[in-house]
């Protein structure tokens, strides 16, 4: 039996080391600490993907940093692949787009190894009632588990945070706001299904890879446009605000909603859905391994998909409860 | 004997005792008779009295009986000639239904026909509505398409403007 045989869950972040959002260690060591000491405690076998997409050039790799801020969690779940910088500035169909989250997250979704995945942020804490439901293995294959995003105040003290803490309500700006029928709202924050029908989906759309907003959305369209359910898991994910986020900084680009960071605030997310190619999540992209573990995805362009391919831009299947605004 | 004795006694005024005893006998006998009499006829008196007062009554009931016979009469009267105008109107409208009943029927054809009309122009507003929702949604479909042709020559413009500048360089 190989070690990934014996796995029940990945767990596929991005991120890099460019200090978006604030500091390092509180933004993304922290939750991660948080996230490996409880899974582990429940005995939860996982691996967590990192993809380092489009890594700043002279700086330390996230991976590395990592590996002294948390060696115990990165020796025992940790699988970093880095994504040349060239992906970025091949595939990107808007620049002021600096990073292709979601095409990064293919990359993880792509390289799972256990038969369950769940797609979220480094900043992401899982909340008590989840860790129960993946540690007593209450998932259905064939499902797309989806679980509310709380935020917590900008600013909270994170040294020993707890669930407590977190489940207190005055720590809470935003309450959990789940919709039928997408269940979308910050979806890229908890996205939990079998690998295989993250597989059939072909995980997030790389066809339209002008704006970063609406692309979690635009994936539950096709998920509930293939039919396949969309469950609450019962549980919630927390969140730390901090500055620079989609959803601390919406109001900075009030007045300009199609010249953000994230690309144009108003694109028609959830009105077409897409069919990615064959190499989705840069499948094709030569890679190799250092003896450290960390695997580098070096630039082909013949893992680069076409840079418009119009004919992948499809409708949604009608599906009979779906009332799209 | 005695009748002699009798009569002897009756030329003087006088009778023997045991007459006169039956006589007296007769005469309380008579008084009881005429006692009796009396307060029968003051029964019959009451009675008459009584009969009098419930003929009176009978009579008083009979006027009114009368007077309401009267009244009846005139109301029937009256019902009558209701009932004969009601008759007329009812003859009339009758009469009208008759006459209406081919306009009433064409009428009815008529609205059969605009109701099927109806149903028709629903079907095909409920057509239109599905078709300007499929154009609807092709139309948005090809705007995200030409945001992705506006994106990808703005890319390209880049990358060309790029090149020309570092092989001048």
């Amino acid at each position: 039996m190989t070690a990934s045989d014996s796995l029940f869950l990945t767990i596929v972040i991005t991120a890099r080391h460019d200090n978006y959002g604030g500091d390092f260690r509180d933004r993304i060591a922290m939750p991660l600490r948080f996230n490996f000491e409880r899974l582990s405690e429940r005995g939860v076998p996982y691996e967590l993907i990192l993809v380092e997409w489009d890594p700043i050039p002279g700086r330390p790799l996230l991976c590395e940093m990592l590996s002294k801020e948390l060696p115990d969690a990165t020796e025992r779940v940790l699988r970093p692949v880095v994504v040349a910088p060239q992906y970025q500035a091949a595939m990107t169909q808007n620049p002021r787009v600096p990073y292709l989250e979601y095409v990064a997250k293919n990359v993880g979704i792509r390289r799972a190894a256990a038969p369950f995945v769940l797609v979220t942020n480094a900043d992401i804490l899982l909340g008590r009632e989840i860790v129960d439901a993946i540690a007593d293995r209450r998932l259905q294959t064939g499902t797309m588990y989806r679980a509310p995003r709380c935020d917590i105040k900008l600013g909270v003290d994170q040294i020993g945070l707890q669930w407590s803490t977190l489940e207190d309500r005055t720590n809470q700006v935003r309450q959990p706001d789940l919709k039928p029928p997408l269940f979308s709202s910050a979806a890229g924050d908890f996205l939990l299904s079998d690998r295989d029908t993250l597989h059939r989906l072909r995980g997030f759309n790389e066809v339209y890879r002008a704006a970063r907003a609406g692309v979690d959305t635009n994936f539950m369209v096709k998920v509930h446009s293939a039919g396949i359910p969309i469950v609450e898991i019962g549980g919630t994910v927390y969140h730390v605000d901090h500055v620079g986020s989609l959803r601390v900084s919406k109001s900075l680009h009030r007045d300009n909603r199609s010249d953000s960071p994230w690309g144009d605030l108003d694109w028609h997310s959830e009105r077409v859905t897409y069919n990615n190619p064959d190499g989705w999540g840069l499948r094709d992209a030569p890679a190799r391994q250092r003896p450290d573990g960390v695997v580098f995805l070096d630039f082909d362009w013949r893992a680069v998909p076409p840079l418009v391919e119009l004919r992948r831009i499809v409708l949604p299947a009608r599906v009979a409860d779906r009332a799209i605004v | 004997m005695t009748t002699a004795m009798t009569r002897l006694l009756g030329a003087f005024g006088l009778a023997p005792v045991s007459q006169v005893q039956q006589l007296n006998g007769d005469a309380r006998r008579t008084e009881a008779k005429i006692a009796q009499l009396e307060q029968k006829l003051e029964e019959v008196r009451a009675d008459a009295s009584n009969w009098k007062r419930r003929y009176e009554d009978t009579i008083e009931a009979v006027a009114g009986w009368k007077q309401a016979t009267h009244r009846a009469q005139a109301e029937c009267e009256l019902m009558k000639r209701d009932g004969d105008r009601i008759k007329g109107d009812l003859e009339r409208v009758k009469a009208d239904l008759q006459r209406e009943q081919p306009r009433t029927a064409e009428e009815r054809r008529r609205a059969e026909s605009l109701k099927a009309e109806l149903q028709g122009m629903r079907a095909r507003v409920e057509n239109a509505h599905r078709v300007t929702d499929s154009a609807n949604e092709q139309l948005i479909a090809m705007e995200v398409k030409l945001d992705l042709i506006e994106a990808a020559i703005q890319v390209l413009d880049t990358r060309t403007r790029e090149q020309a500048v570092s092989s001048a360089q």
